[in-house]
């Protein structure tokens, strides 16, 4: 352990053991001194990769983090919330070495969020291409979505951003702006994609009408596509994907303009997809998990960073899919969180905190007894 | 020489205060209902209006009024006093013309500090900070008008010696 990240360590203990006795769980630092991490990946037992959003891919693995990036990725926009985005290890990693990278790309004036593809040899990025860009190109550096996942059938989905300055496009099929898209890994469009065959939509789009998803999580057994978005100020919005839905945005929305003027009058219409839950006021949910390990209490459980609460949210599920009880945690460490994962096999969960020295931390619960703890506010409509 | 009471200033700034929020936030819903109705939405009068009533009546009141509107015209009317007192001119003019001035600086640069990306978010189009900021003429007029009583000794021209 290097000494500089001793007292972090300490105090992440300190908040995991005074944890323990009030939330059932204890919080371990594996790495620290990361800037602004975005989203954590598991490659194996043994090694994860970590993205920081000014633009690096870090190596963390049984020595711990490297102190070198991983070389080979190409130049990344970073402002605001521009940067480097997700990285997502390709179903047949092991094999392969392929992964896929989202970030923005451009500057200013003109950037898209862009996936690439690539293969890792443990030390460096080669083969690096891109497969998605979003199009038309866009200003400002805020609102890119850029998490991915893998869906059932082996199509690879990403959320993107209404760019925030430019919200009404969301509404219109022309561009990849406020959508999920879905793509196959060479980033050819799959036949079955719901608008492939209008005239004057990009085919690439899934579903539309979205503020700005932060994370997509598919419940293969459930049948069931999550995804959560980041409303204004107010209406983050929790999601049941469908293909070709309108998720609404903004003709609809539980949430109110920054000014707290009313975006639209309108919480629900005819045609537009209704949210799961939403969090008002907002937590700004980042990365989001559906639990995999082993802790009776926490299965079926969806996990959901949250910046602007400071927290860790667990939702836990029905039968049926649809949320029910939450239970915040990880209060106690006053620190965003941006992403979190739940590795089968694996008791614990792993989250990385939006700090200028972030970190990613291990959550595992010591308590096999405690069922959630509080119903929070967060109305279902 | 008089000049009106502090009272009578208070009374008039926060008239010209309320008059210029109700106007923004008159604005700002029809920028919005007119970007919706570009997208689909059907948008009649009665939406408008009510919406619009919505809007005045809403957060966005105190927001616009103690972020942008009351510090902007304190600082609009400070500078229009003091160029009347220096150059001798109308209040009629360089009062509305500085509280324009005013809110076409306040609220890019309030936008510009919010910690969000934009406070208000209507003002993405240039054209409804154009138009908000025509708001703050009338309510600058209306201020000049109920204080013009007492100010018309403030502004006589000195007798030489």
């Amino acid at each position: 352990m290097k000494l500089s990240s001793i007292p972090a360590f300490v105090l992440f203990m300190l908040a995991g053991l005074s944890g323990a006795a009030a939330n059932s769980y204890t919080v371990e630092n594996v790495a620290g001194g990361l800037e602004h991490p975005w989203s954590v990946a598991f490659l194996d037992d043994d090694r994860m990769l970590v993205t920081e959003r000014p633009g690096r891919l870090r190596l963390i693995d049984r020595n711990g983090l490297r102190d070198e990036p991983v070389a080979g990725l190409p130049p990344v926009f970073s402002s605001g919330q521009a940067g480097l985005f997700d990285v997502l290890p390709a179903r047949d990693f092991q094999a392969s070495g392929i992964l896929f990278i989202s970030f923005a790309h451009g500057d200013d004036d003109a950037n898209h969020v862009r996936i690439i593809r690539a293969r890792f040899d443990g030390d460096r990025l080669h083969d690096v291409h891109p497969i998605f860009t979003a199009q038309p190109a866009k200003s400002g550096d805020a609102h890119y979505g850029g998490r991915m996942a893998w869906a059932s059938d082996g199509s690879l989905l990403m959320g993107t951003g209404d760019g925030f300055y430019f919200r009404e496009l969301p509404q219109q099929l022309d561009n990849h702006h406020g959508k999920i898209i879905r793509i196959l890994d060479d980033g050819s469009v799959p036949p079955d994609n719901p608008f492939v065959t209008r005239e004057g939509a990009l085919p690439e789009i899934y579903s539309y009408g979205h503020r700005n998803v932060q994370a997509i999580v598919v419940d293969a057994a459930g049948g069931r596509v999550y995804a959560h978005e980041h409303g204004p100020r107010g209406g983050d919005e929790l999601n049941s994907i469908e293909a070709g839905g309108n998720y609404g945005w903004p003709l609809i929305t539980y949430g109110r303009d920054y000014s707290r003027a009313l975006i639209t009058p309108f919480t629900e219409q005819p045609g537009l997809k209704q949210p799961l839950l939403h969090w008002t006021p907002s937590i700004a949910p980042g990365g989001m998990a559906l639990y995999q390990g082993d802790h009776g209490p926490w299965r079926n459980s969806l996990f959901v960073a949250a910046m602007a609460e400071k927290s860790l949210r667990r939702v836990a599920l029905g039968a049926d899919g649809l949320p029910g009880e939450q239970e915040v945690m990880l209060k106690e460490l006053d620190q965003r969180v941006r992403d979190v994962r739940s590795p089968p096999g694996r008791s614990a969960v792993y989250v990385v905190t939006d700090e200028a020295s972030g970190s990613v931390l291990r959550i595992r619960p010591t308590d096999t007894s405690v069922a959630p703890v509080a119903s929070i506010a967060g109305g279902q409509p | 020489m008089s000049t009106p009471s502090i009272a009578r200033v208070v009374v008039a700034f926060l008239v010209a205060v309320v008059l210029t929020t109700l106007w923004g936030a008159a604005v700002q819903t029809q920028f919005n209902l007119s970007a919706l109705a570009g997208i689909g939405m059907e948008v009649d009068a009665s939406l408008r209006l009510g919406t619009m009533a919505r809007d005045m009546a809403s957060g966005f009141f105190p927001t616009y009024a103690g972020y942008i509107v009351v510090p902007t015209l304190l600082v609009a009317f400070l500078l229009a006093e003091g160029l009347v007192r220096w150059i001798n001119g109308s209040r009629w003019f360089w009062y509305p013309l500085g509280a324009v001035l005013g809110l076409l600086v306040g609220i890019p640069l309030v936008n510009y500090l919010a910690p969000v990306a934009l406070l208000v978010g209507a003002s993405r189009d240039p054209a409804c900070t154009v138009i908000m900021a025509a708001g703050g003429a009338l309510a600058a007029a209306l201020f000049v008008y109920l204080l013009a009583p007492g100010w018309r000794q403030v502004v006589a021209p000195r007798p030489h010696p």
